[in-house]
């Protein structure tokens, strides 16, 4: 390069842009793109308290976590982009376990209609939110581990936000699931309340034991109470079974309030690792 | 003057009693909780770090009880916490993991929160791989990760279980320096196996055998209880509590010493070890060295 | 001993994923880059903005540069076409046609003999591009000198696509009478 830019135009270059005339500035602009000395001299003359400013807020977009699309989903329904980053850790918001709910709820609409009856999916649709509200507990649920438990925004709030972020889309995808069973009609809303009694009942539960042991019992007490509620209420005549009559309906709600009272005088088990997998 | 005052502290899990009526008093400064495995250390840990709730006893970490709700919540602001098992996601990247944390602990403005965990990573040395998943990382940068989480916000109190656990010497000699600067401004908790930590970093330790705290005092105390107990051979001698041949071919040993044989200087270790046979020891009759 | 990256080099450590690298050509090149801009859009936060979206870009994109031409220039490339973009989010254009006012904005003047200097580099076309009314300047600028698409240049200088393929022909024979 055998032609440079005198430095005072280059500094004038780097500070007062804008105030040089066009045909100049159209010079300099040219001949930086091929001089790297030219350049360092540019840059020399440059305000680094801007550069810096300038670099701080690139690093802070390619340092930027990446996210996950159940966190992005909360961020544009309004929710503060920490808290749905907290939120959405949580398994039970991952596209693959929501697959996973679509499958046995598929399975179970196609073994009803199978059947012919309602039982199949009677029998397994409350399940489901009993598990997916227990994934959130799940070791690999917190990706913080244990030290995250020793942070001040873990506590029974964000459990409870975490449950709820869990129960909606389950809610929801059993509810749409419901509809393609045979004969449904009514039945369709049958298996809300025994479901939500179920999940509750567990997470009650898990304040005194393991979650896993609390999800086991809860989920053979089911068993139990469907088996006892009336003959054959488990291989095809759920529907007649006193659990889903309006008088088994009132005892969920009763088993439910129940739940969420001992939840409600545990919760400080929440913030410890008293409540674990 | 006492930060934190742990009196009569009982944890039991089943039938098994990890903490007995432990008395613990920590001040600015580092504090080393020596003690072998099982011994009640991480217990003891995750209750001054309001992970695990004491059965019986009272916890007063500057003044806040952790038994309350709010208690609990004014501890976890000042506090910085290092598991043993940090049990870290799968597949984050270091930053993402102590960005995750500091989420948690009320970093809400991200701009502010990434120029934190920019700062703590640069403070354990681990910039160049910050975005580097953690799986792909080393046990010793894994520790480091886990460090750096504790350190954010400069916490007043910093409960560190194992901290140099995989870390090698030179790690460790960083670790030091860091946690020393530390340690002016605040009161570090640290449990550890090695006694040349405790000698090289603690102004005060503790020891922690079979759920009771048998020793509180400076590195020198701890030492000196194996003053005129240590002799170095240049055979084994059956008569000691403990002997081990040395890097240097002498056998170096612990208990009542015999006549004539050359004393040494006792180290931190050797205090330790003369408390864990000491307590160990069942005291029967006509038993050489009780 | 610090050794000296080349752009080249640190193009392919960005493309790597080495940040400093990136951090590296960040101080060599958003000075002027950022200088540029500003002539091209009145507002310095459109331009702040641009400039970071830049280099947001090259730590995304670094391995697509072909290694061809000088990096400045891709740098450059990128700069103008993030500028359009981050006007187009703001449903603005740039107000650019007062700036380029030869001598408008009066107080720096540049001696006569670095004029004479800058106008050796380009010959008779310095003169001749003076010559030129803003507006088609303003066109020649944008397609010739900065490299953009007819539709590029229109939504830069907030005209019609047929503006600018007017104005530049008008700018092209009057450079030719000009040079002739």
């Amino acid at each position: 390069m055998s032609w440079h830019v005198p430095s005072d135009t280059l500094t004038r270059f780097a500070t007062q842009p804008e105030a040089l005339d066009d045909v100049t500035a159209s010079s300099i602009e040219q001949h930086l793109m091929a001089c790297g000395d030219c350049r360092s001299i540019v840059a020399a003359a440059s305000d680094s308290l801007a550069v810096e400013a300038s670099w701080s807020a690139i690093a802070d977009v390619i340092d930027a976590p990446s996210s996950w699309p159940a966190e992005r989903a909360l961020t544009r329904l309004g929710v503060p982009e920490d808290l749905s980053r907290v939120v959405g850790a949580t398994p039970g918001l991952r596209l693959a376990w929501l697959a996973a709910v679509v499958l046995v709820g598929v399975a179970a609409v196609a073994a009803a209609r199978e059947s012919g009856t309602e039982t199949a999916f009677l029998v397994a649709a409350p399940l489901v939110p009993l598990v997916a509200v227990t994934l959130a507990f799940l070791p690999v649920a917190d990706p913080g581990g244990e030290a995250a438990v020793a942070t001040a925004l873990h506590g029974p709030g964000l459990a409870l936000r975490r449950t709820l972020a869990v129960l909606l889309p389950t809610v929801v995808l059993l509810a749409v699931a419901g509809l393609a069973v045979p004969g449904m009609a009514g039945w369709g809303v049958a298996w809300v309340l025994p479901g939500l009694g179920l999940a509750s009942a567990s997470l009650a539960v898990s304040t005194f034991v393991r979650v896993p042991v609390a999800v086991c019992l809860t989920a053979v007490a089911w068993f139990a109470a469907l088996a006892a509620s009336g003959p054959g209420a488990l291989r095809h005549a759920a529907a007649d079974a006193a659990l889903f009559q309006p008088a088994g309906q009132l005892g969920f709600v009763a088993l439910i309030a129940v739940a969420v009272l001992t939840l409600v005088a545990r919760r400080g088990r929440f913030a410890t690792m008293e409540v674990s997998w | 003057m006492s930060t934190i005052r742990v009196s009569g502290v009982t944890k039991r899990f089943g039938s098994t009693l990890a903490l007995q009526e432990v008395d613990v008093e920590l001040g600015p400064g580092i504090t080393g909780l020596l003690g072998p495995n099982g011994a009640g250390k991480t217990t003891l840990l995750r209750i001054l770090a309001t992970v695990l709730p004491p059965d019986a006893g009272t916890v007063s970490s500057f003044g806040h009880d952790p038994a309350t709700a709010s208690g609990r919540l004014a501890v976890r602001r000042q506090l910085g916490y290092l598991p043993q098992e940090p049990g870290f996601h799968r597949s984050f990247t270091a930053f993402e993991f102590v960005d995750y944390v500091a989420i948690l602990k009320e970093w809400g403005d991200r701009r502010a929160r990434h120029d934190e965990v920019r700062r703590v990573l640069a403070l354990v040395g681990l910039e160049a791989v910050m975005h580097r998943q953690i799986r792909k990382l080393s046990g010793g940068m894994r520790r480091r990760v886990g460090i750096a989480q504790a350190l954010l916000g400069d916490p007043a109190l910093l409960v560190l279980d194992e901290p140099t656990a995989g870390l090698d010497p030179e790690q460790r000699l960083r670790f030091r320096e860091v946690l020393s600067d530390v340690a002016s401004r605040a009161t570090v908790l640290l449990s550890t196996h090695q006694t040349d930590d405790v000698a090289a970093m603690c102004a005060t330790v503790s020891v922690l055998l079979g759920g009771g705290v048998r020793f509180s005092g400076s590195p020198a105390e701890l030492a000196a209880l194996a003053r005129d107990r240590v002799w170095l051979e240049a055979e084994r001698d059956p008569r000691a509590q403990l002997a081990w041949i040395t890097g240097d071919g002498m056998v170096r040993h612990i208990g009542d010493p015999p006549a004539g044989v050359l004393l040494v200087e006792p180290t931190v270790e050797d205090g330790y070890l003369t408390l864990c046979g000491a307590v160990a020891e069942p005291v029967a009759a006509g038993d050489g060295g009780a | 001993m610090v050794e000296v990256r080349s752009d080249a080099e640190l193009l392919a450590a960005v493309a790597d994923g080495d940040r400093a690298a990136l951090r590296a050509l960040h101080d060599r090149h958003a000075p002027w880059l950022a200088a540029r801009l500003r002539r091209r859009c009145a507002e310095a936060d459109v331009a702040a903005e641009a400039l970071q979206d830049t280099f947001v870009a090259v730590w995304r994109s670094a391995a697509k540069w072909d290694g061809s031409g000088e990096p400045a220039a891709w740098l450059w490339g990128i700069a103008i076409r993030r500028l359009i973009g981050v006007l187009r989010t703001r449903g603005r254009w740039a107000p650019v046609a007062e700036a380029l006012h030869p001598g408008s904005q009066g107080d720096v003047v540049v001696a006569a003999e670095e004029h004479v200097l800058l106008g050796i580099e380009h010959g008779g076309l310095a003169a001749a591009m003076a010559g030129l009314s803003p507006e088609l300047r303003a066109v020649m600028q944008a397609t010739v000198l900065d490299g953009l698409s007819t539709r590029e240049a229109a939504r830069l200088l907030g005209i019609p696509a047929g503006t600018v393929k007017t104005r530049a022909m008008r700018a092209r024979h009057e450079l030719r009478g000009a040079l002739a």
